[in-house]
């Protein structure tokens, strides 16, 4: 998607940014080509960010930029307050909880501060980034959003760890994951966070209408849909942990624990087995906009295999408690088979 | 007009048309018609569990004769109000019977405990499927195939599918088979080796999923092998107040299917754990 040149407030520059983040080469460079014709402010802020550091004869341009970041990135902020106040026409709603913002990232130099500009707008009591094993300069990135409080962990602690480090961090009531590969618009990040003040314990994103037929859908998707099948709740569809942006309340967070955090499935389990309120909140597409990479492309790939045997991890959490409860013992099995074939020959 | 020169199509026109037509010979089957009787050492062991089936029975062991010619046919006759049993009888099958139904699936394994042949071949007594659709099975067994599935997924077309179809891709994700989709021991018609049978025992027949995690983690060669799109032929059955005790069953099935492998597997089932420290959070 590469958004027509137009008068766009500052909400749409995010739509553009964004779709050009998820971009393989093709539809980046398709994207590059299109700012030259839009607004000056808009090209501006974009290109510190984003083109300097791609660009080999950038090299020496590149520091003379980087301080410009920041005023551009704070002129870009009040271009989105003013957006968001006329633009959009309406304000982003006060909460009455304190609010943690817990991204994740590794090495995400190109999106982190734009991300960090729109998490700033939701006014959170403090945003925690974590930098898990980043080699390029997210750390001087992040540096410059005075509220953030920077996790670096040099060497990676592996995935979603980050996730488990910064919540166990936290203070406040509410706590809103994501992840430092793509920038939400702040209006969207908010509905999460809106949903566990309205008290909603996890608000989940939806994915479910942006699913293909089922043929043609991939492990991770058909493992998150059997994990809320075998928990009982078909209608969550394949909304999980697993996908970023959600909530959860500071209660769902010590129920659960923040240790099992870094296995998202099985603290999706845990949440619902655990009696939270679990529901979806809002929809982000992040199918579109994740970011590709050689591990998450591809049938059975790294990452399907990673989170494959996370859903493993959940489904052993699952049957643990199922069969403590008595559900699959012996008699009970032979009954049901007894019930069935009672009313298969009522037939 | 004689019948010789008779223009049989267009092109049959010139010097050639006056040559008399030749004759292709072409090899034919001798029409021995296969035994109405059982083999007495047969190398294929067709087994039919059937229950108040007597509309169809007939016509199932006619298509089950016709896959080999050393063949034997079970039924296993089980909680039927009808004359299924006496037909069966009456085409020579071996029917094993029993006054109360047996339970989903049990009669697999009871079929499967009289089996003499090296070749055991699964089918239901409710649907028609002629020999043409049933030998691929039994020849991919003969080739080497410890257990051959029936190459259908259930529909996969909507978003959400069936929770059967979606928890037997599940369970193949799980046993690192993602390719075999939604193929499981669950559907008939399959084919199972008498390696696969000692290696998985005719009891765990009753609970397919199981039995079909069991053959993956034991090593036995698991094949899709050809496509008989049973879903249709299935006869539509009357839920109960909103719930199919069927489902129930299978789903049950699954989960437990999904237990095994944990517990031969691990507890993440033999997936990678990336590079996760996890010591790092305390």
């Amino acid at each position: 998607m590469t958004a027509a040149p137009e008068p766009s407030p500052g909400h749409r520059q995010e739509v553009h940014v964004s779709s050009r983040v998820k971009a393989s080469g093709r539809s980046r460079a398709s994207a590059r080509r299109t700012r030259p014709g839009s607004s000056a402010s808009r090209s501006k802020a974009a290109k510190p960010a984003a083109a300097a550091p791609r660009r080999s004869a950038a090299a020496k341009a590149a520091a003379v930029r980087r301080p410009a970041a920041g005023k551009a990135g704070s002129r870009r902020t009040a271009a989105g307050a003013s957006a968001a106040g006329s633009g959009a026409g309406r304000q982003l709603p006060a909460l009455h909880g304190s609010l943690s913002v817990v991204i994740s990232a590794r090495n995400e130099e190109q999106t982190l501060l734009k991300l960090l500009d729109q998490v700033t707008r939701l006014k959170p009591l403090e945003i925690i980034v974590v930098l898990n094993g980043c080699s390029d300069r997210s750390f001087q990135r992040t540096r410059l959003c005075p509220q953030a409080t920077i996790v670096h962990i040099p060497e990676s602690a592996g995935h979603d760890v980050g996730r488990s480090l910064g919540a166990k961090l936290s203070r406040g009531d509410i706590l809103l994951f994501l992840d430092g590969d793509m920038v939400i618009p702040a209006r969207h990040m908010s509905l999460f966070a809106e949903a566990v003040d309205g008290g909603v314990d996890v608000a989940l994103n939806d994915l479910d209408h942006l699913l293909p037929p089922f043929a043609l859908s991939d492990a991770v998707t058909r493992c998150k849909m059997y994990l809320n099948a075998v928990l009982g709740r078909s209608d969550l569809g394949v909304s999980s942990m697993t996908a970023v942006p959600h909530a959860m309340s500071r209660k769902a967070l010590e129920r659960i624990g923040y240790r099992e955090l870094m296995v998202p499935p099985k603290a999706h389990a845990l949440s619902i087995m655990r009696q939270l309120r679990v529901e979806k909140a809002g929809t982000v597409n992040v199918i579109k906009h994740n970011r590709l990479r050689q591990s998450n492309t591809g049938a059975g790939n790294a990452m399907e295999q990673l989170i494959a045997g996370d859903h493993a991890e959940a489904l052993a959490q699952v049957l643990g408690e199922q069969q403590a409860s008595g559900r699959l013992s012996e008699s009970h099995l032979q009954e049901q088979r007894r019930q069935m074939a009672a009313w298969r020959n009522a037939l | 007009m004689s019948l010789k020169h008779t223009r049989t199509s267009a092109r049959r026109t010139g010097r050639r048309a006056l040559q008399p037509k030749r004759r292709i010979s072409r090899p034919v089957r001798p029409a021995v018609p296969f035994p109405a009787a059982n083999h007495p050492a047969p190398y294929v062991s067709v087994i039919i569990p059937a229950m108040n089936e007597a509309g169809t029975i007939g016509k199932v062991i006619a298509g089950a004769r016709e896959v080999h010619p050393r063949c034997e046919v079970i039924v296993v006759v089980n909680g039927s109000a009808d004359n299924t049993a006496e037909i069966a009888l009456a085409l020579g099958a071996h029917v094993i019977h029993f006054e109360q139904p047996l339970g989903h699936d049990v009669g697999r394994s009871v079929g499967a405990e009289a089996a003499k042949g090296e070749v055991l071949l699964f089918i239901d007594g409710d649907f028609v499927l002629n020999a043409s659709q049933l030998r691929p099975f039994v020849a991919a067994v003969s080739h080497g195939t410890d257990v051959a599935l029936n190459d259908y997924s259930g529909p996969v077309r909507q978003e959400f599918p069936h929770p059967v179809v979606l928890s037997k891709h599940v369970l193949n994700i799980m046993l690192g088979r993602p390719d075999l989709k939604g193929c499981s021991l669950t559907a008939v018609p399959h084919a199972l080796s008498r390696r696969a049978l000692a290696s998985l025992g005719s009891g765990l027949l009753s609970r397919p999923p199981l039995a079909h995690a069991q053959a993956v983690l034991e090593g036995l060669q698991v094949k899709a092998v050809h496509k008989v799109p049973v879903g249709r032929l299935n006869a539509v059955r009357p839920k109960q107040a909103g719930t199919d005790p069927l489902r129930e069953v299978i789903l049950t099935d699954h989960l437990d299917a999904a237990g095994l492998v944990l517990q031969r597997r691990g507890e993440r089932a033999g997936f990678i754990d990336g590079n996760r420290r996890r010591g790092m959070v305390r």
